[in-house]
């Protein structure tokens, strides 16, 4: 992690109970409507707006007003894969630049970047080049990265560690706040047990209740983590085991938001306070859960449809309560 | 009375794994297929799992661990008692020769769910 510039460390700027909105408002806000998740050439741009954590397109064309209208926005990336050369994407390096590009046209800058994990396909020195010298592309001063398994194989993570997680406490764990928001970037991917899912650690789930403690209930929080921190499909270890002692640490804030990558594809999830959100990739798609025999990439997508598949996704005005209404609009 | 039916019970066991061992010898090194015990093994890694599962071979015997999925994957010792191969990208293969017997439990530190165990008998 960068060296953070003051206004990332502001405690002032925490909202507090009395302040912005009216909390009744917030509130009510808050468990009524998910206003808009959108997805984007790969990358989902988020709107704070009184406290509630909103996504929003990255190329409708109502961005700016939208912006204009939050607090602040920021850009979820996530999975690029860096160094898998195969069908469906034999080139990622370059749907990585699209995604960017994308980006950089917002007339509205976010404030900054976040990348999910998976950063590369091997952790080979030369993918790790790669991923910095392409995120240099971002217009954007900040990016914050977690890891992903992929980018912790064959040292757990100590190349990772030394290159993306600078500054990062413990065995690279890290929060900062944000313009009133708390940002928590959690690490599940390391020291995986047998027949296990992820997993985040006694020393890091005492850190994050420690990390939390002195929070007021109404600081809306906004987790980082690779793999989600619900169990998804366990067969495919899609979660992470002790995620649930995490959780009861957040269950008392009124906002919580939890963006993970891993699975490739838009899942989305809403227990109480908490909404838990999966990315999709910049790089290739996962079939659904179940759907085949493994989750690889799904290597029957043609090259025509990929950019439909890391493209532009919209979720508008969806009750929490009830499914989310996907509307899906391919690139080209 | 009972040692006639314990024998037919033996040979209807050992016949076919004998046939077995033959195959997979024969196919690795055919000039000590006749008398050798299994030698050589493959684990094929596809699907995000381990196939065979479970293996078992005799002391000295060379196993090796092929990747046919487009995900890497790894072979992992999990209590540390042979060398993880770190990362097996498309095609990539690992070998490990079981000198000692024992259960040698293994899983993928990338998929930990993936998991495979080999069992090696003494030589003897
Ligand atoms: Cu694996």
């Amino acid at each position: 992690m960068p060296a953070l510039p003051a206004q990332y460390t502001i405690e002032d700027n925490r909202m507090k109970d009395q302040d912005g909105q009216p909390e009744t408002q917030a509130g009510m806000d808050r468990r009524k409507f998910l206003k808009c998740m959108a997805w984007a050439g790969g990358g989902v741009l988020w709107v704070m707006q009184g406290g509630v954590l909103r996504a929003q397109t990255l190329s409708v064309g109502d961005t700016a007003a939208a912006v204009a209208d939050s607090t602040f926005s920021f850009v979820q990336i996530s999975d690029s894969h860096i160094g898998f050369h195969q069908a469906p994407n034999p080139d990622v390096t370059a749907t990585l630049r699209e995604a960017i590009a994308k980006v950089n046209a917002l007339s509205v800058a976010p404030a900054f970047v976040v990348h999910t994990g998976d950063l590369t396909h091997l952790a080979k020195p030369e993918q790790f080049d790669t991923v910095a010298q392409v995120t240099r592309g971002f217009k954007t001063e900040h990016t914050f990265f977690v890891p992903g398994e992929h980018d912790a194989l064959g040292d757990n993570g100590t190349q990772y560690f030394s290159r993306f997680g600078k500054g990062s406490s413990g065995q690279g764990w890290y929060s900062f706040d944000y313009r009133g928001a708390h940002f928590i970037g959690l690490i599940n991917v390391l020291d995986f047990r047998p027949g296990g899912l992820g997993r985040l650690g006694h020393e890091q789930l005492e850190w994050l209740e420690k990390d939390v403690k002195g929070l007021s209930s109404s600081t809306p929080i906004v987790v980082l983590a690779h793999m989600p921190l619900w169990t998804m499909y366990e067969k495919w270890g899609w979660g992470t085991e002790d995620s649930a002692q995490a959780l009861a640490y957040l269950r008392r804030f009124g906002s919580v938001t939890v963006l993970n990558g891993h699975i490739h594809q838009i899942q989305h999830k809403v227990e109480g306070s908490i909404r838990f959100y999966t990315a999709r990739s910049t790089a290739y798609p996962i079939p659904e859960a179940g759907t085949v025999p493994a989750p690889g990439p799904d290597a029957s997508v043609t090259a025509d449809r990929l950019h439909s598949l890391i493209g532009v996704r919209d979720v508008r005005y969806v009750k929490v309560d009830s499914p989310l209404a996907i509307t899906d609009s391919a690139l080209n | 009375m009972k040692r006639p039916t314990l024998q037919i019970i033996l040979s209807l066991i050992l016949v076919p794994a004998a046939l077995v061992v033959f195959r997979a010898a024969a196919a690795n090194s055919p000039a000590r297929a006749i008398t050798a015990p299994l030698q050589a093994a493959t684990v094929s890694i596809s699907n995000f799992s381990f196939q065979p599962a479970v293996l078992t071979l005799k002391a000295g015997a060379r196993v090796t661990w092929t990747n046919h999925d487009t995900t890497p994957h790894t072979v992992t010792s999990s209590d540390k008692r042979f060398t993880s191969s770190g990362g097996l990208d498309t095609g990539d293969q690992y070998s490990i020769v079981f000198d000692k017997p024992g259960a040698y439990e293994y899983f993928c530190s990338l998929h930990p769910m993936m998991v495979g165990k080999v069992i090696v008998q003494p030589s003897n």
